[in-house]
C-alpha cells in the first residue's frame, strides 16, 4: 500500500523544527523536540513528492526515503 | 512602570550597548510580551518564542501582494525590498516548500563537511594577512582585517565566484544590509542600485556555470535559471541574493564575538584545542551566549488572536521574538548567563531561528565558527584585547560589529 517509507535518524536531528513546521502532514515532535514521522514513517501516494523534499531541505541529513517494496 | 520605559529608546543607549543583559533579564521576568512604543511586540522567553516559531505557519501570515502597498509602502518604490518580500524569508509553504528546496537539495551538510578543508584553507590564508603586524607588536582590527575577509572568502569559495571578483562584490552586501536594517529611503535607494549590480554580475555568472559547470553551488542551482523571466526578480536570484546578504557580515559578528569570549575568558581554551567537535560545542555556546540579534526587522504579523504569557494579543499584531533574551532564558538554559561549552542543549539557542525559516546556512556558519576559532587560537594563542569590541551604534534590530582592535600579549 505505502511503497515509500520516511527513515529519521534520531541521533542526528538537531529539532530545527524545519521538517515538522513544513511537512506537518509528515513530521511531528516527540516530547524531546525530536522529529518523528507519522503513521510509522508510510507515506501515502500522494505524500511521496513532499517526503522527497523533506529529505531534500533536512539540514541535519537526518531524513531519508526508502522504498519498502511492499 | 512599563508604561514609562522605553525599551526602544533604551536599546539605542549606549548604556544598554555596554550590557544588555539586565535590561533583557528585565522584559523575560517582567514583561515578557512586550508592547514597544512602535506598536509591535517583543516576544522574550524561550518558550513562547519556540511555540510561534514551530507554529508559524498556521499564526504568522505570510504579506500579500496586495497588502504590500498599505503594510510595506517602501516596498512598492524599492526593488531591494521586493527581492526580500518575495523570498522563501517572508513566504509559507506550500510555495515556502518549493523555495527551500530548489537551495536545500544542494545546500547540505555534507556539501560544507566537504568544504571543511577549504574553510581551514581559507582561515589560515587570511589569517596569514595579519601575522606579521601582530608580531611586530602592531593593534589589528580583527573585525576588518580578518572576520570579514575570511568569512567573504568561504562564501565565495562555496557558491564558486571567482577570486578576482570578491573585491568588489563583498563591500555591495554592507549598503544592503544597512538599508534593510534601517528602512532608510536614500539608503535603500543606493540598495536597489546594489541589488541591480548583483542581479547583472550573478545571471553573467550564472550563464557561465551553464556552459562550463563545475563542483561549486551555483553550477549546481543554475538548472533553476528562468530565461524567460527578468533575472532579478526569478527565484534563483532570490536565494543567491538572501545567500549573499546573510552570507557573511553576521557570521563576521560571530567570529568577533568568539574572539572576545577567547580573550576574556581563557579558562575554556581547551574546548578549542580538542577537535572538531569540542571547537564546534564552544562555537555553539557563543552562538547562544552573544549577544547579537534582539529582534528581526520584518514585521511578523498574526494571522489569529493569541495569547502568550497570559497576555491576549488580537489578530493583527506583529510579533517579534527577542532572539537574544530567549537564548539566556534560565527555564531552557540553567545558569543562563555563565558561558559553558559543555551544556548539551546550546544548539537549541535561537540564533539561528527554528521552524520553517531555520536559517538555510545554520550549518555553514557553525563550521566557519568552529574552525576558524579554533585556527585563530592555535597560530596565536596570546590574542588579547586592545580596546573595546565596538557595535554599530546606528543599527538596533541587531548588534553588527564594526571594531575590534586585538594585539599579541608580551611576556
Amino acid at each position: 500500500m505505502h511503497p515509500h517509507q520516511v527513515v529519521l535518524d534520531r541521533d542526528r536531528c538537531v529539532g530545527s523544527g524545519l521538517c515538522a513546521a513544513s511537512m506537518p502532514e509528515l513530521f511531528e515532535f516527540d516530547d524531546n523536540r525530536v522529529s518523528t514521522p507519522r503513521n510509522g514513517g508510510h507515506v501515502a501516494a500522494d505524500l511521496t513528492d513532499l517526503a522527497t523534499a523533506a529529505a531534500e531541505i533536512c539540514q541535519a541529513n537526518a531524513i531519508t526515503l526508502k522504498l519498502t517494496g511492499a | 512602570m512599563t508604561d514609562q520605559l522605553d525599551v526602544l529608546a533604551q536599546f539605542a543607549s549606549p548604556q544598554f550597548r555596554n550590557d544588555p543583559v539586565p535590561l533583557l533579564r528585565w522584559l523575560r521576568e517582567n514583561d515578557p510580551v512586550y508592547r514597544t512604543t512602535k506598536g509591535f511586540y517583543l516576544i522574550s522567553r524561550w518558550a513562547d518564542v519556540s511555540w510561534l516559531s514551530d507554529n508559524s505557519q498556521d499564526l504568522i501570515l505570510r504579506p500579500e501582494r496586495d497588502r504590500m502597498t498599505t503594510e510595506f509602502p517602501v516596498a512598492v518604490r524599492h526593488k531591494s525590498m521586493q527581492v526580500m518580500l518575495s523570498s522563501m524569508v517572508m513566504s509559507n509553504p506550500p510555495e515556502h516548500t518549493r523555495l527551500r528546496r530548489s537551495i536545500g537539495r544542494d545546500f547540505t551538510p555534507r556539501r560544507v563537511d566537504g568544504l571543511r578543508d577549504q574553510i581551514a584553507h581559507v582561515a589560515g590564508r587570511t589569517l596569514d594577512t595579519i601575522a606579521e603586524q601582530l608580531s611586530d607588536g602592531a593593534i589589528v582590527d580583527l573585525h576588518h582585517a580578518w572576520s570579514l575577509p575570511m568569512t567573504a572568502q568561504v562564501i565565495s569559495e562555496l557558491l564558486g565566484v571567482p577570486e578576482s571578483d570578491r573585491g568588489w562584490l563583498g563591500p555591495l552586501i554592507r549598503d544592503i544590509s544597512d538599508a534593510m536594517a534601517s528602512g532608510d529611503e536614500t539608503k535603500m535607494t543606493v540598495a536597489d542600485e546594489r541589488t541591480a549590480a548583483l542581479a547583472e554580475y550573478f545571471e553573467s555568472l550564472v550563464a557561465q556555470k551553464l556552459a562550463s559547470p563545475s563542483e561549486d553551488l551555483l553550477t549546481a542551482v543554475a538548472c533553476h535559471y528562468q530565461p524567460d523571466v527578468p533575472f532579478v526578480d526569478s527565484d534563483l536570484f532570490g536565494i543567491l541574493w538572501l545567500l549573499w546578504l546573510a552570507g557573511f557580515e553576521s557570521s563576521a559578528t560571530m567570529l568577533d564575538h568568539g574572539a572576545l569570549t577567547m580573550v576574556s575568558l581563557p579558562g575554556h581554551m581547551h574546548w578549542l584545542r580538542g577537535g572538531y567537535e569540542k571547537s564546534l560545542a564552544f562555537a555553539d555556546e557563543v552562538l547562544r551566549h552573544c549577544v547579537v540579534e534582539l529582534f528581526t526587522p520584518i514585521p511578523r504579523i498574526a494571522a489569529q488572536g493569541l495569547e502568550i504569557s497570559g497576555v491576549s494579543i488580537p489578530a493583527g499584531s506583529d510579533l517579534r521574538p527577542l532572539v537574544a533574551s530567549a537564548n539566556r532564558d534560565p527555564e531552557k538554559f540553567p545558569d543562563p548567563d555563565r558561558f559553558d561549552p559543555s551544556r548539551d542543549n546550546a544548539v537549541e539557542a535561537f540564533t539561528f531561528g527554528q521552524g520553517l525559516h531555520r536559517c538555510l546556512g545554520a550549518f555553514l556558519a557553525r563550521a566557519e565558527l568552529a574552525i576558524g576559532l579554533s585556527m585563530l587560537h592555535a597560530r596565536f594563542p596570546a590574542l588579547a584585547a586592545a580596546g573595546e569590541l565596538a557595535m554599530d551604534p546606528e543599527i538596533v534590530t541587531t548588534r553588527m560589529t564594526r571594531f575590534f582592535p586585538v594585539v599579541l600579549e608580551r611576556h
